[in-house]
């Protein structure tokens, strides 16, 4: 009898052993197939990619693309782009912020290089990121925001320190009501998100989310290569496999989380730097093509694509300090974080910046908008401290003379969108355009009458074109009170879609204006 | 879904995985070798310590003019003295009978029946003048089945051996039979059967492939895998359900009581289950397995023929849990035998091929995608690593009851072991399927043809 029990129980484990082995299997590779997405890649690429030894340890690229697709929305944005290049011989890896808004030529045809994923989905954005730093884009990773978020809630959150504080109690972004005190956080997936999100509130605008970014990067790399993160990696698996797309192998991962996980301990960070521009009432950021080459040399070097030049070595060498600082043993948080700050406090006005006096904070903003390169130099970069130094003296010189435009772009945000044919979207507080009617209960829509000249006069505020160098396309109603206008201006260069409002008693307002790709009313 | 597979994946491997356990010396009960010492049990049975029961061998022969010889030469061949051989010619439509004449030189005779068992009409009955222990019974053409309850009521002794026509028995085969009935409560049992085309001039301890083909090399691994794997466990778990047509020996009074043999396409698990059956009231009375006795018994050698023997078996297997339905329901979780036959050979053997030849064909088509070839490589993996332990454990059991291949045979036998992995097992499945529902329609009984070869030990071939 005892024979028997002896027999069923070595069964039953043999059996058990056989389903947890093929059970995991399974869900591996389930998992990496369905967060698999092969891209087209250029010859030259395809073939580095053929020689490429991450056993070995050869040194690698990898773009991390944070994606706005939300619920019901197929497609999606690239949000954020940080350009991760890593070497394990060096053990150090350089983490580069892609401006979404970053000027250059996309299959033709001059743009945003965001728009490059709906021109030519990853690939293309693959491709552009390539072009404009000149260096092979390895491997992507695209997460979403609910992958985002499931992945840092499976790490069990992230610890970061901020150097800003900020709430989300008034933000379009997000309906989360959520409040970021300066110090040590303890950030779970949704209060991450909304951290990396964040832009309006911080007075380096762009800039300072995308250090927010490749700060919550780095913590979750730091915390997804600890051991313990193996124990999670079934919750994690379930979050990935909807919202990560990637071109990496399971091999290819876990030869990553294997050999190059060292070279975490040492993290670079840069930023593009460049200026605002707004063409056809389109912003646009425009790289400084003298920091880009130098950027894209360093990276090169990185790569070991070319050897580091003399002048590489001293920026390198100039960059250690920070770059130690950066040092991910969570111990050393609190100096790793210091970073921003220390920055900031070498800066009077962006010191005045962190001061929670909203008129400050647009001052800031509107720094960013100006269209001076040195006023971005001053903000985010984190190597290079010293240069920054000097460069915004400069800068503190030039503003009296950029704010000129300012009472335009007066607290007006403008926000990629997720329609096809939606190059942005202006929301704006515009005034309303004072009504002259006596008893208005309707919008009418018939040509020649007061009602549509003082709405066709809202829109063409709103468009921010002259009334008379408008021709308009197309109105629809919105219930009584609300139209949807769209217009072009008398060249047709420029395309928009205004909303406007009727307010009671005192006339009609622009609320919101879509930038368009193309006149989609034109056929009509 | 894809739990779906990985739970029917792990419901299929236990039993493999139960029986491969269970095989081992390990597990052996008590009294399960009848000796293993066959010097000393040789010299036993020569100088009569070993008190022999008379045994009856009843060979049922329908056309079996090509192997009759070999059979009669074997049946001269054995050790043994009380024993007689009832060859049972069920209305051939050839010349197995005249040969039987030639070889017997047989005479008519009259032997007196009880008249218990049913068959057809017996036209006459001899008895050889050249070998006097030896008999014909000649009737009237009704089936395997038919022939061997003629062959009971003719039978003179206590126990009966059933063998096929091309089953050729060791020489000291009934000795060890003796033996394993010297246990009063042993009331049937199964010989082992090894492969007559790899017969050597050793029978007792060694092996060759190097005149078998591959259809041949395959079935030897098939049948050490089901003798000395899955038969030995049943055996072990009294659930054993089929004594093998080619090599059984029974308690005469038992194969009465249970009213003989069924006239069915798979007589020899019907008397199986009727005996299981019988001695599930009677829990002293067991089934044994009697690795010590050898027969040789010819195999197909074409997938025709192998093909109709093994759609022969699924339908036997049909027949019988259709026929024994109640039974099985009733002990499903009381007798192991039910309960095997049922999980193991019904719902997992043959159901789980259907089901899980629709989960694949419907994956195939409806998510040709990365993630489901992985794990259709991976359980084809899985499979392959199995039957390679599987085999490795039947040939390892082979040697274990001191049989083996020379050392010429190693790469053959790696060589089938791949054609069984990669082909043979797939094409095993397609026999369960097809046989299953050819069932329904067709209920022949697909006679295999003999390849009508000499395989008397003298003979060139084994002297080779």
């Amino acid at each position: 009898m005892g024979k028997k029990i002896l027999l069923f129980t070595i069964t039953a484990l043999t059996v058990l052993v056989l389903g947890v082995v093929s059970y995991a299997f399974n869900f591996v590779t389930s998992t990496s197939a369905s967060i698999k997405e092969d891209i087209d890649r250029n010859p030259k690429i395809a073939n580095r990619m053929d020689n490429i030894d991450l056993g070995e340890g050869d040194p690698t690229s990898i773009l991390i693309m944070g994606m706005d697709t939300r619920a019901g929305e197929g497609g999606g944005r690239a949000d954020s782009m940080v350009l991760l290049t890593i070497n394990p011989a060096e053990k150090s890896t350089h983490m580069v912020s892609i401006p979404r808004d970053t000027y250059m030529k996309i299959s033709g045809a001059k743009d945003k290089i965001n728009s490059s994923y709906q021109v030519g989905g990853t690939a293309m954005t693959v491709s552009s990121v390539e072009k404009l730093l000149d260096v092979p884009v390895d491997y992507f990773v695209k997460v979403n925001f609910k992958g985002f978020e499931g992945i840092v809630d499976a790490l069990g959150g992230i610890k970061l320190s901020n150097s800003l504080e900020f709430d989300t109690y008034d933000s379009e972004f997000t309906d989360e009501k959520m409040y970021f005190p300066k110090g040590l956080l303890d950030l779970n997936g949704k209060e991450a998100l909304i951290y990396a999100r964040m832009r309006k509130q911080d007075p380096r605008g762009d800039f300072g989310r995308q250090e927010r970014q490749r700060q919550v990067i780095e913590k979750v790399i730091d915390k997804g290569s600890q051991t313990s993160a193996i124990f999670n990696y079934g919750e994690i698996a379930k979050v990935i496999q909807n919202n990560v797309k990637t071109n990496m192998s399971l091999k290819d991962m876990w030869q990553i989380q294997l050999n190059y996980r060292d070279a975490r301990t040492n993290i670079k960070q840069h930023k593009i730097e460049g200026s605002d521009k707004t063409i056809k009432g389109t912003y646009y950021y425009m790289p400084d093509e003298d920091k880009l080459k130098g950027l894209s040399n360093q990276l090169k070097a990185h790569l070991d694509l070319i050897e580091s030049e003399p002048g590489e070595n001293d920026k390198q060498a100039d960059d250690k300090p920070e770059s130690s600082k950066k040092d991910s043993d969570t111990d050393n948080k609190e100096t790793s974080e210091k970073a921003p700050d220390e920055k900031g406090n070498s800066k009077e006005s962006d010191k005045k910046a962190h001061q929670p006096n909203p008129e400050e904070d647009k001052t800031g903003e509107i720094e960013e908008d100006t269209n001076t390169k040195e006023s971005d130099e001053k903000s985010a970069e984190v190597p290079a401290v010293q240069e920054d130094e000097s460069d915004s003296q400069t800068n503190q010189e030039n503003e009296p003379g950029s704010q000129t435009d300012q009472e335009d772009t007066k607290d007006e945000t403008r926000q990629d969108s997720s329609k096809p044919n939606v190059a942005e979207v202006i929301t704006k507080n515009w005034s309303v355009v004072p009504t002259q009617q006596e008893n208005h209960t309707i919008i009418t829509f018939e040509k020649g009458t007061l009602d549509w000249e003082e709405m066709t006069a809202a829109v063409a505020k709103g468009a921010g074109l002259a009334k008379s160098d408008m021709i308009l396309w197309w109105a629809e109603g919105q219930g009584a009170d609300d139209a949807i206008v769209t217009v072009t201006n008398k060249a047709q260069t420029e395309n928009y879609r205004v909303y406007v409002s009727w307010v009671d008693g005192a006339g009609y307002k622009p609320v919101k204006v879509e930038v368009l790709h193309e006149n989609d009313q034109k056929n009509r | 879904m894809d739990i779906l597979i990985t739970l029917f994946f792990l419901i299929s491997v236990t039993f493999p995985v139960l029986h491969i356990y269970h095989c081992l010396p390990f597990f052996r009960e008590s009294g399960e070798r009848s000796d293993v010492n066959r010097e000393l049990k040789r010299w036993k049975s020569a100088n009569g310590y070993d008190v022999e029961k008379g045994i009856s061998i009843l060979v049922p022969c329908f056309n079996e003019q090509d192997i009759i010889a070999t059979s009669i030469d074997s049946m001269k061949s054995l050790s043994y003295s009380k024993f007689n051989v009832f060859y049972i010619n069920d209305g051939s439509t050839d010349a197995t009978m005249e040969h039987l004449d030639d070889l017997l030189d047989l005479e008519a005779c009259s032997l007196s029946v009880e008249g218990n068992l049913a068959h057809e009409q017996i036209k006459e009955v001899y008895q050889s003048r050249r070998y006097p222990n030896m008999y014909v019974i000649d009737k009237v053409n009704g089936g395997k089945a038919d022939s061997l309850n003629a062959g009971i009521e003719y039978s003179t002794n206590d126990l009966v051996v059933t063998l096929d026509a091309d089953t050729m028995l060791t020489g000291n085969a009934l000795g060890a039979v003796n033996k394993a009935f010297e246990d009063k409560n042993v009331v049937a049992a199964g010989g082992m059967v090894h492969v007559l085309q790899t017969k050597t001039d050793q029978p007792l301890s060694r092996l060759s492939l190097k005149h078998a083909n591959m259809l041949i090399r395959v079935q030897v691994l098939d049948f050490l895998k089901a003798f000395y794997i899955s038969k030995l466990s049943l055996v072990r778990f009294k659930a054993l359900a089929v004594i093998s047509g080619a090599f059984g020996i029974f308690n005469k009074q038992v194969l009465l009581e249970v009213g003989g043999y069924r006239n069915t396409i798979g007589e020899d698990i019907d008397i199986t289950l009727r005996i299981q059956r019988y001695i599930a009231r009677r829990k002293h009375l067991k089934i044994n397995f009697v690795a010590d006795a050898i027969g040789y018994t010819e195999l197909p050698e074409t997938w025709k023929d192998l093909t109709k023997q093994r759609l022969r078996w699924q339908k036997a297997y049909i027949d019988c849990i259709i026929h024994f339905w109640a039974f099985f329901l009733k002990t499903l979780f009381t007798k192991p035998v039910s309960f095997f036959y049922v999980f193991e050979t019904f719902l997992i053997g043959t159901l789980a091929a259907y089901v899980m030849t629709g989960i694949m064909t419907y994956n195939i088509i409806n998510n040709p995608g990365n993630s489901f070839i992985d794990y259709l490589f991976f359980y084809l993996f899985f499979l392959i690593v199995f039957g390679i332990i599987y085999d490795f454990v039947a040939l390892r059991m082979n040697k274990h009851y001191g049989f083996s291949f020379s050392k010429m045979d190693s790469l053959r036998l790696f060589v089938t072991i791949l054609f069984d992995i990669f082909i043979y097992r797939f094409v095993a499945v397609y026999f369960v399927m097809y046989g299953s529902i050819s069932y329904f329609f067709n209920k022949k009984w697909n006679k295999v043809s003999r390849t009508g070869r000499s395989y008397h030990q003298k003979d060139s071939k084994t002297a080779a």
